[in-house]
C-alpha cells in the first residue's frame, strides 16, 4: 500500500489539487460555489494529512487529519452557507479585476512562488513541493481578499490563507502537538464565526454587503 | 500562577450569567481588584526568579511580569472607568443592560487573553493568545454597532487586517520551528526557554526569514507603519475604556511578542539586521503618524495616530539597541501605558459632555470641566513629550542611546518628527482646552451652566484619572527603584550586553 | 503498411463524426441519424452543382483544396497505429500546429472573400478563438514534450506512458479545452446548426456548395479525428506499436479504435451536458484553459516529472 501511494505519487496529485482549487476560486462568480470549492480544498488538505500519517505511521497525525476535516471541511462550510442564506446574497458583484485577468494573475503568482523557492531551502521528508504550493495558496488567498468586493469573499480569501498556512506549517513541522493544533483551529473557528456575524450586521446596517461602502473612515 | 489566568475568566462568566443589574460595572471592577491582589505576589517573585509551569507551556520571568503588571493595572483602571462610561451610555440610550453585561464579560475575557500572551512559553500558544485578543477586542470595538454604523466598519477592518497580519506571524513561527529541528534533531521545539538556549546555533538565514515574517505579522498587530491602517479606525471608533486598553497595552503585548523573538533571533544573526529593520519601521511609523496627525478633525483619531507614533518610538529604541536603547524602550512602554489611557479616558468624558468627537465642536474644556481639563492638559503635555513629564524621560533616553551609537540621521529624523508631533498635538488640544466654552446644541446636552454630576461612578472615573496623572508627574522626575531593577532584569533576559 | 496509416484517418473520420452524433442523440433521448450518414452527405455533395459568388477571387476557389491537402499533410505526420512511420522524422509538434494554422488562415481569407456579412463574422470570431487557443495548446503540448525530451510526435508516442503525474493531467485538461474549441463543439460553437449565434465554423463555410463544401466538410472531419489522434499519441499512447509487424499493427489498430471511441464518447458527453456559451464569455473559458496549461508547465518544472 505504501509503495502504491508512492508510485502513483498520490501526495503530489493531492497537493496539485489543493493548488487547483485555490486558483479556481478566481473564476467563480457565485458565492455558494466559492464555499463549495473551499470545502473541497479542506477535504483535500485533510486527506493529504491522513495519507502522510499513513506513510509515516504517527497516530497524532490521524487525529489532526480528523480534526481538520471536521472543522474546516464540515463545520466552517456549513456555517458559511448559513450566513449566506441569512444574508440572501448569491452573486458576487463584478470584482475590481475581471475574472479572467485574476485567473491569469494567480497563475503568475504561482510562477513567482515557484521561481523564488526553486533551490528549496526547506527540504522536508517526502515532498518539497508542498511548501511551495502552500505559499502559492497563501498568496492567492491574499490576492482574492484584495480584489473582491463582497464581505464573504474576503472571509473566504482569509480561509484560504489559513489553509495554505496550515499546509505550510504541516510541511515544516510534521504536525505539532495536538493541543496547539486544536488551539489554532479553535481560534480560526471563532474568528470565522465572529466575521460571519459581522458580515450579517454589515448587510443590515449598510443595506449592501459591498465593501466599497465601508469607506467612510478615511485619513 | 494558574489562578491569575482563572480569575478574569471567572469574572467574565459571572458577569455573563448574572441577571440584569445596574451594578454590573461594580462587580467587574471588583473582579479586577481581586485579580490585582492575587497577582502581585506572583509578579514580584517572577521578577527575581522565573517560574515555569504546565510542562513548559507557561512561563513567567521579569519581562512577562513587567508587561503583566501593566495589563492588570490598566485592566483595573479600565474596569473602574467603565462604571461611569456604562452609566452614561445607559442614560443616553446607546445600550441596554444586556449590552452592559456582555461588555463587562468581554472586558475580562480580553484581559484574560492578554495575560495569556504574557505568560506563554510556547510560541504557538502565544500566537493563539494574540489571535484571541484580536477576536475578543473586535467584538468589543463593534460594541454598540446598532446605533453607530462606523463601529462595525472599524471592527471589520480591524479583524481582517490583523488576522491577515498574524497569519504571516504564524508562518514565521513555523519557520523558527523548522530551524530548531536542524539543531535538535527530529523533535524541534517551540518553547522559548529551550530556543533561547540553542539560539546561537540556529541557522542565520532561516532565522532572518523567520524574523521578517514575525516583524510584519506582529508588527501589524502592534501598529507599526506601513501596516497600521486598521489602527486609526479601530481605536477611534471603540468605546473609550476599550480604546484605552487597546492603545495602552494591547499594542505593547504585540510588541512583547516581537521582543521575545528578538532574543532568539539576535544570537545567530547579530543585532545589525534586526536593529536596522526595527529602526526603519520605527522611523516610518513616527513619520507617517506625525504627518497624519496634522490633518485630523477627530480628536480620538488623533490620539490613535499618537499611539502609532509612540509604538514607533518603542520600536526605534529597541532597534537602536544596547542597554540604554532597550531601557528607554521598556520605560516608554510604561510611560505610554500611563499617558495614553489617561487621554482616552479624558476624551471619553469630553465626548460624553460635548456629544461629538470632532475637534471643531469642542472648546473651553478647562472652563466648563476644570478637573477634567487639568487632567487632559497634563496628559497632552506628557504625550507631546514635554518635560517634566514621563514620556520626555524615555524619549530622551532613546535619543541618548542613538547619539551614543553615532546614529545621527536617525536621531535627526526622530527629533524632526517629534517636533511636528509636539506642534500637532498641542495645537489641537490647546484649541479644545482653552477659550470660552460655547454651549452647543446637541442631543446629549451639555449646557455650560449645569455643574458636573458628582455621583459615585464619576468619582471612580475621576479618581483613577487623578492617580494616573500623578504617576505621570512622578515618573517625570524620578524612576523608582523597583521599576529600575525590573527593567534591568528585562534587559538581562533579552540578552543585551 | 506504415505509409498508409494516414489513410485510416482520412477514411474513418466521417464515421467518427457520425458516431459522435449518434452518441449525442442517444444521450439526449433521440434516435438520431445513422452512423454512416456523413458518408452519404459527402457523396451527395460531390454530385451537386456549385454556386459561387461573382465577386469571389481565386482565393475562394483555391481554399478548399489548400485546406484539404494541408489537413492530409498534417494527418501524415501523426503516428496512428505505429510510431515507425517514414514521415515520422517530419512529425514535429510545432510543424503540426502550423500546418493546421495554414488551413485556418486560408479559410478565414476565403470567407472574407465571398463578401457576405456572415463570412466576416465567422472569420473574425474564428481568429479570436484561434488566438486564445493556440498558446494554450502549445503550452500543454510542450509540457508533455519536455517530460519526454523531444518535440517529435513519434518519439513522444514511443515512450508509451500513461497519465502518471499531475502535470500530465493538467496538460490533458487544458488540451481538451483546446480540442473543444478547435473542433467547434459545444460550449464553444454548435456544429449542428447554422444559426448566427453559432457561426464560427459554419460562418466560414456558409458560402460553399457542392464539391467545395464536400471538401471543406471532409477536411473538418479529418481535422477532428486528427486532433483526437494527436491527443492520444501525446497523452496516452500506451499500446501503440513501435514496429511494423502485422500482428502488432492489428493489435495497435484495435487499441486505437477503442481510444478513439472513448474520445468520441467524451465529446458527446461534454456536448450533451453543457450549454453553448455566449461568444464574449469565451475568453473566460479559454483564459481558464490557458491558466490550466500554465499550471501544468509550472507543476512539471517544480515537481520534475
Amino acid at each position: 500500500m505504501r509503495n502504491w501511494i508512492q508510485v502513483f505519487s498520490v501526495i503530489d496529485f493531492i497537493s496539485v489539487g489543493i493548488l487547483l482549487t485555490a486558483v479556481a476560486i478566481n473564476a467563480l462568480k457565485r458565492l455558494e460555489s466559492c464555499v463549495r470549492v473551499y470545502a473541497l480544498n479542506s477535504w483535500l488538505l485533510s486527506s493529504l494529512i491522513a495519507i502522510v500519517a499513513f506513510m509515516v505511521g504517527e497516530t497524532h497525525l490521524y487525529i489532526a487529519a480528523i480534526i481538520t476535516l471536521l472543522s474546516k471541511g464540515i463545520l466552517i462550510p456549513m456555517f458559511l452557507r448559513h450566513i449566506l442564506r441569512r444574508m440572501k446574497v448569491i452573486h458576487d458583484v463584478e470584482p475590481y479585476i475581471s475574472n479572467t485577468l485574476s485567473l491569469i494573475i494567480s497563475g503568475i503568482l504561482v510562477a513567482v512562488v515557484y521561481a523564488s523557492l526553486r533551490e528549496g531551502i526547506f527540504v522536508t521528508g517526502f515532498s518539497k513541493n508542498v511548501l511551495q504550493i502552500s505559499l502559492a495558496v497563501i498568496l492567492i488567498g491574499l490576492f482574492i481578499m484584495i480584489t473582491r468586493r463582497k464581505a464573504i469573499t474576503q472571509v473566504i480569501g482569509l480561509l484560504f490563507m489559513e489553509n495554505g498556512l496550515f499546509l505550510a506549517g504541516f510541511s515544516l513541522t510534521f504536525g505539532m502537538p495536538i493541543l496547539i493544533e486544536l488551539g489554532i483551529l479553535f481560534d480560526m473557528l471563532m474568528g470565522v464565526i465572529i466575521l460571519g456575524i459581522f458580515a450579517i450586521q454589515i448587510k443590515r446596517v449598510f443595506i449592501s454587503s459591498d465593501l466599497d461602502k465601508l469607506t467612510t473612515l478615511k485619513g | 500562577m494558574i489562578e491569575i489566568l482563572l480569575i478574569p475568566v471567572i469574572t467574565a462568566i459571572i458577569c455573563y450569567i448574572l441577571p440584569n443589574t445596574r451594578f454590573i460595572g461594580y462587580i467587574s471592577a471588583l473582579g479586577a481588584v481581586i485579580l490585582a491582589g492575587f497577582s502581585i505576589p506572583t509578579i514580584v517573585s517572577s521578577i527575581s526568579a522565573p517560574i515555569e509551569m504546565m510542562n513548559g507551556m507557561l512561563y513567567m520571568d521579569a519581562l512577562s511580569g513587567y508587561i503583566m503588571a501593566l495589563v492588570i493595572f490598566l485592566g483595573f483602571a479600565s474596569a473602574l472607568y467603565s462604571i461611569g462610561y456604562l452609566e452614561h451610555e445607559l442614560k443616553a440610550g446607546l445600550t441596554d443592560i444586556t449590552g452592559m453585561r456582555r461588555y463587562c464579560s468581554l472586558l475580562h475575557l480580553f484581559i484574560f487573553t492578554m495575560l495569556l500572551v504574557t505568560m506563554s512559553n510556547n510560541l504557538a500558544l502565544m500566537w493563539i493568545a494574540i489571535e484571541a485578543t484580536t477576536i475578543v477586542s473586535a467584538v468589543l470595538i463593534g460594541f454598540g454597532f446598532r446605533k453607530r454604523a462606523l463601529a462595525i466598519e472599524a471592527a471589520w477592518k480591524y479583524i481582517i487586517l490583523c488576522t491577515v497580519g498574524i497569519t504571516f506571524a504564524l508562518l514565521g513561527t513555523f519557520i523558527t520551528y523548522y530551524a530548531s529541528t536542524a539543531v535538535l534533531g527530529t523533535e524541534g521545539t517551540l518553547n522559548w526557554t529551550v530556543l533561547k538556549g540553542i539560539a546561537g546555533k540556529l541557522n542565520s538565514a532561516t532565522m532572518k526569514l523567520a524574523f521578517i515574517f514575525i516583524l510584519v505579522g506582529y508588527g501589524t498587530k502592534a501598529g507599526l507603519a506601513p501596516v497600521h491602517n486598521w489602527l486609526p479606525d479601530a481605536h477611534s471608533e471603540a468605546p473609550s475604556p476599550i480604546s484605552a486598553l487597546l492603545s495602552g497595552i494591547l499594542l505593547n503585548t504585540a510588541f512583547y511578542g516581537i521582543m521575545r523573538f528578538i532574543s532568539i533571533v539576535e544570537p545567530s544573526t547579530g543585532n545589525t539586521f534586526t536593529g536596522n529593520l526595527l529602526i526603519i519601521f520605527g522611523l516610518i511609523s513616527i513619520g507617517i503618524s506625525s504627518i497624519f496627525m496634522l490633518v485630523q478633525d477627530n480628536y480620538k483619531r488623533l490620539l490613535a495616530y499618537s499611539s502609532i507614533e509612540h509604538m514607533g518610538i518603542i520600536s526605534l529604541g529597541t532597534g537602536i539597541g544596547g542597554p540604554l536603547g532597550i531601557y528607554g524602550a521598556l520605560l516608554h512602554v510604561l510611560n505610554h501605558a500611563l499617558s495614553k489611557p489617561l487621554m482616552f479616558f479624558a476624551s471619553g468624558r469630553i465626548q460624553a459632555g460635548y456629544g461629538s468627537t470632532k475637534i471643531e465642536n469642542v472648546t473651553g474644556v478647562l472652563s466648563s470641566m476644570p478637573l477634567l481639563g487639568t487632567l487632559t492638559f497634563i496628559g497632552v503635555l506628557s504625550l507631546a513629550g514635554a518635560p517634566p513629564f514621563n514620556i520626555f524621560l524615555s524619549e530622551f533616553t532613546i535619543l541618548k542611546a542613538g547619539v551614543d551609537k553615532g546614529l545621527w540621521t536617525v536621531v535627526g529624523l526622530f527629533l524632526f518628527f517629534v517636533v511636528i508631533v509636539f506642534y500637532g498635538v498641542l495645537s489641537v488640544f490647546g484649541k479644545m482646552l482653552f477659550g470660552k466654552n460655547i454651549p452647543t446644541s446637541h442631543p446629549h446636552g451639555f449646557p455650560s451652566s449645569k455643574p458636573l454630576r458628582t455621583d459615585f461612578s464619576t468619582l471612580c472615573s475621576n479618581s483613577i484619572m487623578i492617580v494616573m496623572a500623578s504617576l505621570i508627574i512622578v515618573l517625570g522626575f524620578t524612576i523608582p527603584g523597583f521599576i529600575d531593577s525590573t527593567i534591568r532584569a528585562c534587559i538581562n533576559i533579552l540578552g543585551v550586553k | 503498411m506504415e505509409y498508409f496509416q494516414f489513410l485510416i484517418i482520412i477514411i474513418l473520420s466521417p464515421l467518427v463524426n457520425g458516431v459522435i452524433k449518434k452518441l449525442k442523440a442517444n444521450m439526449q433521448g433521440r434516435v438520431g441519424p445513422g452512423i454512416f450518414q456523413p458518408y452519404y452527405d459527402l457523396i451527395r455533395l460531390f454530385k451537386k452543382d456549385m454556386v459561387i459568388s461573382n465577386i469571389a477571387s481565386w482565393v475562394f476557389k483555391a481554399t478548399p483544396y489548400i485546406v484539404f491537402t494541408s489537413t492530409i499533410a498534417a494527418a501524415m505526420i501523426i503516428p496512428v497505429i505505429t510510431t515507425k512511420s517514414p514521415f515520422g522524422t517530419m512529425g514535429d509538434v510545432i510543424a503540426l500546429i502550423y500546418i493546421l494554422a495554414l488551413g485556418r488562415f486560408f479559410m478565414a481569407l476565403a470567407s472574407l472573400d465571398a463578401g457576405t456579412a456572415f463570412g466576416g463574422e465567422g472569420s473574425s470570431r474564428e481568429m479570436t478563438v484561434a488566438i486564445l487557443v493556440e498558446p494554450m495548446m502549445m503550452l500543454s503540448i510542450f509540457t508533455a514534450a519536455i517530460s519526454t525530451g523531444s518535440t517529435n510526435i513519434a518519439k513522444i508516442a514511443a515512450t508509451q506512458n500513461m497519465l502518471y503525474s499531475p502535470s500530465h493531467i493538467l496538460a490533458l485538461s487544458a488540451f481538451i479545452v483546446a480540442l473543444i474549441a478547435e473542433t467547434g463543439r459545444i460550449p464553444v460553437d454548435n456544429p449542428d446548426t447554422h444559426l448566427e449565434l453559432t457561426m464560427i465554423h459554419e460562418g466560414m463555410i456558409l458560402e460553399y456548395s457542392g464539391k467545395y463544401l464536400a471538401l471543406m466538410e471532409w477536411a473538418h472531419y479529418i481535422k477532428q479525428m486528427l486532433l483526437f489522434t494527436f491527443a492520444i499519441a501525446i497523452f496516452f499512447p500506451l499500446g501503440i506499436s513501435n514496429n511494423i509487424e502485422a500482428t502488432g499493427l492489428i493489435v495497435s489498430f484495435g487499441i486505437y479504435f477503442i481510444k478513439i471511441f472513448f474520445m468520441a464518447f467524451l465529446m458527446a458527453l461534454v456536448e450533451s451536458t453543457r450549454a453553448k456559451m455566449r461568444f464574449f464569455q469565451l475568453p473566460s473559458l479559454l483564459g481558464g484553459g490557458f491558466v490550466l496549461a500554465l499550471l501544468s508547465l509550472l507543476t512539471f518544472i517544480m515537481m520534475g516529472k
